[in-house]
């Protein structure tokens, strides 16, 4: 981990991978969606939109991915004051709350033709609904101070705070009796659901890291770019 | 294979479009922004994170 608290060292490492994060993200997109439209049958009962789930699952799970992700990155800074982790953090927010928001409005198109309605508040989407407005709150108080060390420690407590709501999600179709169908991926017995579909969407989950982990590295580059701006700016500011 | 004459296909198609929109401007709002700064670094005569004479 130590190699890594450099940023500059993180950088140089980071930039060599790039160009080969880009290509296997463009590649894993490709190959996933040839699977997802022409190598994968229709369901027995939901006929064409079970190819929803494709792209459904994957933002669903990385939403919940990052926002583990990001209270990581804030114990770390709270705890090691490791230079990197809450500008990690920061810069994980809007791709993790964008995979939230596709979660949520794929899910309202997959319900209407398969439930009948767009939206319910069973626990389920109520949860999500809930992380939706964690990752709001969290980039909120980010944009609401001018000192980031004030922002930055607001910002770990909504994000570790915020972290009790992820097994809430996971686990409310379970615990409730929600209109949204129980686990049928990660689950004790292993998946429930046919390899002819498995394959696709495991390829589609694996587009959609590969597509996280590279923006999230310019992501994290920019905030430091954009310290580094702030912090000559404001040594500019102190000669003058 | 799909079958593009199904029931329900717009709701899949428009699934679809959704998430490519909303990928697609994820990645080059970062992008851009990247850009942005990048440029703002080199104005100020200041090297870019990750080059071997930055801090």
């Amino acid at each position: 981990m130590q190699i890594f608290a450099n940023p500059n060292r993180f950088f140089q490492i980071a930039d060599r991978c790039m160009p080969a994060l880009w290509l296997a993200t463009i590649a894993a997109f490709a190959v996933a969606l040839y699977f997802a439209f022409f190598n994968s049958p229709p369901d027995y009962q939901q006929g064409e939109t079970v190819r929803i789930m494709y792209v459904h699952v994957p933002s669903a799970s990385l939403a919940l991915f990052v926002y583990v992700l990001m209270a990581v990155a804030s114990a770390m800074a709270l705890i090691f004051r490791h230079p990197l982790a809450d500008a990690a953090a920061k810069a994980a927010a809007p791709l993790g709350a964008a995979f939230c928001f596709l979660a949520l409005v794929t899910g309202s198109i997959w319900g209407k033709p398969m439930w009948g309605t767009w939206w319910v508040w069973d626990a389920r989407l109520t949860s999500m609904f809930v992380l939706m407005l964690l990752y709001l709150g969290y980039i909120a108080v980010w944009r609401a101070f001018d000192d980031p060390h004030r922002a930055a420690s607001l910002a770990r407590i909504v994000a570790l705070v915020g972290v009790i709501n992820i097994p809430i999600v996971k686990f409310s179709v379970n615990w409730w009796n929600t209109l949204h169908q129980p686990a049928s991926i990660v689950r004790v017995g292993g998946p429930s659901i046919d390899k002819s579909i498995l394959w696709p969407l495991g390829l589609m989950f694996l587009a959609f890291t590969l597509l996280f982990i590279t923006t999230h590295l310019v992501a994290l580059k920019n905030e430091v770019r954009a310290r580094k701006i702030r912090a000559e700016k404001l040594k500019s500011m102190g000669t003058r | 294979m799909i079958n593009w004459s199904a029931d329900h296909i717009s709701f899949v198609i428009v699934a679809y479009a959704i998430v490519a929109l909303v990928l697609l401007v994820s990645v080059a709002t970062t992008l851009r922004r990247a850009s942005t700064l990048k440029q703002a670094l080199a104005d100020m005569k200041l090297t870019d994170p990750g080059q071997k004479d930055s801090i």
